[in-house]
C-alpha cells in the first residue's frame, strides 16, 4: 500500500489542460472508483501530525501584490509550499492525499494548486470548498495568488502561477447559476483586464471565453412542455408497452438528474434554501408528482376492474424502471403502489406479492441497507434515489464539526476538519459519476403526452376517493 | 503530451493503489446479524421463541424542522464524543442496548434531509414500531405541528391509537425563552395516551429516558402479549384478518 511517489509526477499537465479540452467541459474526470478505504483512513484522530507552523489569525483585505511586495512577509496565498501549515495523517509514507486532515482555509485552497498535491485532493477541494468559503472568496485569493505568483521569473513562481491559473478555470468552468452575480463577475473580468496588461492575451482569452459559456449555459432546467394533442383519441397509458413507457419516464428523469450541480446537495445540507437549489427542488417535485399522479391514476376510474388493469400496469412499469436502474422513478411509483390510499384496496394476488417483495427496498433498516446494496449492484447508468443523498449529506454535516477540536491540535481554532470534506467528496463523486452516464432513448412526445403532465389529486383527495371505494372501518368502537 | 500520458498512468495506478476493491464485501461482511433479522422480514415464527438479543426495534423520529431531531438521534446514538460520524455505515442508526437486563437493538430513522421527498413519508412511517414526536418548548408552532404528525402516524397504521409514541419538548435547557408550559404539553400527551418527556439535546438531559421509555413499550406490544386482532398492530399478514373481525363487530 505504500507506494512511493515522487512529487514531480503529480505536476498537473498545464498546457493539455488549457489548450485540449472541449470548452465548458469539467476538465479531470479520473475515477476514484472506491472512496470507502479512504473515508476509513481518515477516520481517527489519534495519529496526526500538527502543522509547523501557523497561519496569523488576521486575514489581511486582499489586493494585487505589487513588484515590491516581493520579499515582505508572506501570507500563506504567497507561499510556494504551504504543506507545513496543514494537519496530516501521522505515516511515513509520501503525502498522499487523504492524509491531508485539516489546516487553516488558506492552506487548503493554495495546497489544491500546488503541485505536489495531488488529483485527489484537488477534486475533493473542489467538490466540497462551498462548505466553507464561497466561490466569490476563492476566486479573489486564487486570482491575488495568480498575479503574485506571476511577478517573478523564477520557474517555481511561474509553474504555481499555471498551476493556479488552471485552478481558476476549473472554479469558472463550474461555478453554479446562483453563484453568479455582478460582484463574481467583476473579479472574474477585472482579472482578465490585468492578464490583457500583462500581455497575456491567450490566458484572458480562454478564461473569458469560459466564463461567457458558463453564463450563458447556466439556465435552469424546466420539465418541457407537453401537447396533448399528440395522443390518438381515447389513447392512454395502458396502450404502451411498459417497457416503453419506463424509457420515457426515465428520460424525463435523466434530464432533472443531469442538471442538479453538486453544490446545491451540499447546500440542501447545510440550509435547505430553496433559491439556491432549484434543479434540486425541480428534482424533489418530479418524485412527488410521479407518485401522486399514479396513486391518481390508479385510484379515479368507477370500475374495479378498470383500476385493477391501472395497479397492474404500474407494476409492470415499477418493474421495467428497477430494471433500468431508475432507482428514482422506481420509487416513486413503489411509494405511491405502497402509499395507504392505494394499498388498503383489495388487489389482484399477483400485485399484491410482487409489491411486497419490492417494498422492502425502501426499509430504512442498517441505514437502508437494502437499498444501498442494490445501488451498488446495479450497472450503470442509472439514477439514485437523491432523498437518500440529501440525508447522508445531512448527517455527515450535523454529525461533524467544521473546525478540528482545540484539544487535538493545541488550542488551534481555526484549522478546518476536512475529514468531514472528504465524506462530502465520496457522496457527492457517487454521484458525478452517475451524472457521466445517459440512457440512450429516444424521446417519444406520444407516450410522454399519456402522462398528462402528471396532474393529479391531492394526498388528502386521494384519500378521500379510496375511502368512498371502500369506506374505513373503525377500530375501536 | 507525453507528460500527460506518463502522468495520467501514475495517478491511475495510485488511485487504484488507494482504492482497492473492499466495498462489496466490506457492506456484506458488516452487521450479519442485522441480515438475519432483517431477511426474516418481521415473520417472528422463523425464530421460535422471540430472541431478545435478535429484536430490533424500529424508531421513527418525526417533528418540524429545527427542533432537535437530528441532535436528540446524534446524542442518543452517541453519548460520548465522536471524531467521525459517517452516516452512510449499516451501523449508523442502530445500537445495541441492554432494557431490563435484556439485550436488543434500536433503529432510528431521522429523515432529516429528505423531507421534501413527501410521497415516501408514509411508507417510512408504516415501518416505525414507534414514534419519538418532538417539538421545541420555545416554538408554539412546532407544538401545534404534533398533532398532525400523530395524525399523519395513525392514518397510516390504520387508526390503531395503541401505536407506541412519545411526546418530546426538547430544548429544555433554553428555559428563559419556554413558550409552551409542561401543563400544556402533559395535557396533549394525556390526551394521546402517550408519556411526556422534555429533553435538552445539548445537555443531555433525559435524551436517553426518551429512546428507553418507548423501546419498553414496543417490546411490551411486540413479546409481551400474544398477537391477537385487539391489541396487534397491524403489520404485514395480519392486518386484512384484523379488518374482518372488526368489520363483523361494527
Ligand atoms: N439549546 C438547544 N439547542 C438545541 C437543542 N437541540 C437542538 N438544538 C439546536 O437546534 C438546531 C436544530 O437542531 P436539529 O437537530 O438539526 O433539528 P431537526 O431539524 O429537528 O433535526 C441546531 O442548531 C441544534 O444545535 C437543545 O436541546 N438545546
Ligand atoms: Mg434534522
Amino acid at each position: 500500500m505504500t507506494l512511493r511517489i515522487d512529487s514531480s509526477t503529480f505536476d498537473v499537465p498545464f498546457e493539455w489542460y488549457i489548450y485540449h479540452l472541449p470548452p465548458g467541459i469539467s476538465t479531470t474526470q479520473s475515477d476514484f472508483s472506491n472512496l470507502a478505504e479512504l473515508l476509513q483512513s481518515c477516520a481517527d484522530l489519534s495519529r496526526i501530525r500538527l502543522p509547523k507552523k501557523f497561519q496569523d489569525y488576521e486575514q489581511k483585505a486582499i489586493t494585487y501584490p505589487e513588484r515590491k511586495y516581493i520579499g515582505a512577509p508572506k501570507s500563506v496565498l504567497e507561499c510556494l509550499d504551504v504543506t507545513d501549515y496543514l494537519v496530516l495523517k501521522d505515516r511515513e509514507a509520501a503525502i498522499r492525499p487523504s492524509e491531508i486532515r485539516g489546516g487553516p482555509i488558506d492552506a487548503l485552497i493554495v495546497f489544491a494548486t500546488q503541485a505536489s498535491g495531488s488529483l485527489l485532493y484537488q477534486e475533493a477541494f473542489l467538490s466540497t470548498y462551498r462548505t466553507f468559503t464561497s466561490s466569490h472568496d476563492l476566486l479573489q485569493k486564487l486570482t491575488h495568488r495568480y498575479v503574485y505568483m506571476a511577478l517573478s521569473s523564477e520557474p517555481a513562481s511561474q509553474k504555481a502561477a499555471r498551476l493556479t491559473f488552471s485552478v481558476i478555470v476549473r472554479v469558472v468552468d463550474e461555478l453554479c447559476t446562483v453563484e453568479i452575480n455582478k460582484e463574481l463577475v467583476a473579479i472574474v473580468t477585472n482579472f482578465v483586464y490585468r492578464l490583457i496588461r500583462d500581455g497575456n492575451f491567450q490566458l484572458a482569452r480562454l478564461l473569458r471565453t469560459r466564463l461567457i459559456e458558463r453564463i450563458e449555459s447556466s439556465a435552469v432546467v424546466r420539465q418541457p412542455t407537453v401537447y396533448m394533442d399528440r395522443l390518438k383519441k381515447g389513447e392512454t397509458l395502458l396502450d404502451f408497452r411498459s417497457a416503453t413507457i419506463a424509457q420515457q419516464l426515465t428520460l424525463l428523469d435523466q434530464r432533472l438528474f443531469q442538471a442538479i450541480e453538486p453544490a446545491e446537495l451540499l447546500w440542501w445540507a447545510e440550509a435547505q434554501d430553496e433559491k439556491r437549489c432549484p434543479n434540486l427542488v425541480a428534482f424533489t417535485e418530479q418524485f412527488n408528482k410521479m407518485s401522486y399522479w399514479v396513486r391518481t391514476v390508479v385510484l379515479t376510474p368507477k370500475e374495479h376492474k378498470e383500476r385493477e388493469r391501472y395497479m397492474n400496469k404500474f407494476v409492470k412499469i415499477m418493474k421495467q424502471l428497477r430494471r433500468l436502474g431508475n432507482f428514482n422513478a422506481y420509487l416513486a411509483i413503489l411509494s405511491a403502489l405502497d402509499s395507504g390510499p392505494v394499498r388498503r384496496l383489495e388487489w389482484g394476488k399477483m400485485a399484491t406479492e410482487q409489491l411486497k417483495e419490492h417494498a422492502v427496498i425502501m426499509d430504512s433498516s442498517g441505514s437502508f441497507k437494502i437499498y444501498r446494496t442494490a445501488l451498488v449492484e446495479t450497472a450503470p447508468p442509472c439514477i439514485p434515489y437523491v432523498g437518500l443523498v440529501l440525508q447522508d449529506l445531512t448527517f455527515v454535516h450535523v454529525g461533524n464539526v467544521n473546525y478540528l477540536h482545540a484539544e487535538a491540535v493545541k488550542g488551534r481554532t481555526d484549522l478546518l476538519n476536512f475529514g468531514k470534506r472528504w465524506q462530502q467528496f465520496a457522496i457527492l463523486d457517487s454521484i458525478r459519476k452517475l451524472k457521466r452516464w445517459n440512457y440512450s432513448f429516444t424521446r417519444d412526445d406520444r407516450i410522454i403526452a399519456a402522462f398528462k403532465c402528471f396532474t393529479s389529486l391531492t394526498e388528502d383527495e386521494t384519500w378521500e376517493l379510496s375511502e368512498m371505494i371502500k369506506p374505513r372501518q373503525r377500530r375501536n368502537p | 503530451m507525453r507528460r500527460f500520458w506518463s502522468w495520467l498512468k501514475i495517478n491511475v495506478f495510485w488511485v487504484f493503489d488507494l482504492c482497492c476493491p473492499s466495498e462489496k464485501s466490506d457492506l456484506n461482511s458488516k452487521d450479519t446479524d442485522v441480515e438475519s433479522t432483517m431477511s426474516a422480514g418481521g415473520k417472528k415464527s422463523t425464530t421460535a421463541t422471540p430472541n431478545a438479543a435478535s429484536l430490533v426495534h424500529k424508531v421513527i423520529m418525526v417533528g418540524s424542522g429545527g427542533v432537535g431531531k437530528s441532535a436528540l438521534t446524534l446524542q442518543f446514538m452517541y453519548d460520548e464524543f465522536v471524531e467521525e460520524y459517517e452516516p452512510t455505515k449499516a451501523d449508523s442508526y442502530r445500537k445495541k442496548v441492554v432494557l431490563d437486563g435484556e439485550e436488543c437493538s434500536i433503529d432510528i430513522l431521522d429523515t432529516a434531509g429528505q423531507e421534501d421527498y413527501s410521497a415516501i413519508r408514509d411508507n417510512y412511517y408504516r415501518s416505525g414500531e414507534g414514534f419519538i414526536c418532538v417539538f421545541s418548548i420555545t416554538d408554539a408552532d412546532s407544538f401545534d405541528a404534533t398533532n398532525e404528525f400523530r395524525e399523519q402516524i395513525l392514518r397510516v397504521k390504520n387508526n390503531d391509537t395503541s401505536v407506541p409514541i412519545v411526546l418530546v419538548g426538547n430544548k429544555g435547557d433554553l428555559a428563559d425563552s419556554r413558550v409552551i408550559s409542561l401543563a400544556q404539553a402533559q395535557a396533549r400527551a394525556e390526551q394521546w395516551n402517550a408519556h411526556y418527556v422534555e429533553t435538552s439535546a445539548k445537555t443531555h438531559n433525559n435524551v436517553d429516558r426518551v429512546f428507553y421509555d418507548l423501546m419498553r413499550e414496543i417490546k411490551r406490544r411486540k413479546v409481551g402479549f400474544v398477537p391477537s386482532n385487539s391489541t396487534n398492530p397491524e403489520r404485514g399478514e395480519k392486518k386484512k384478518k384484523g379488518l374482518k373481525k372488526a368489520c363483523t363487530i361494527i
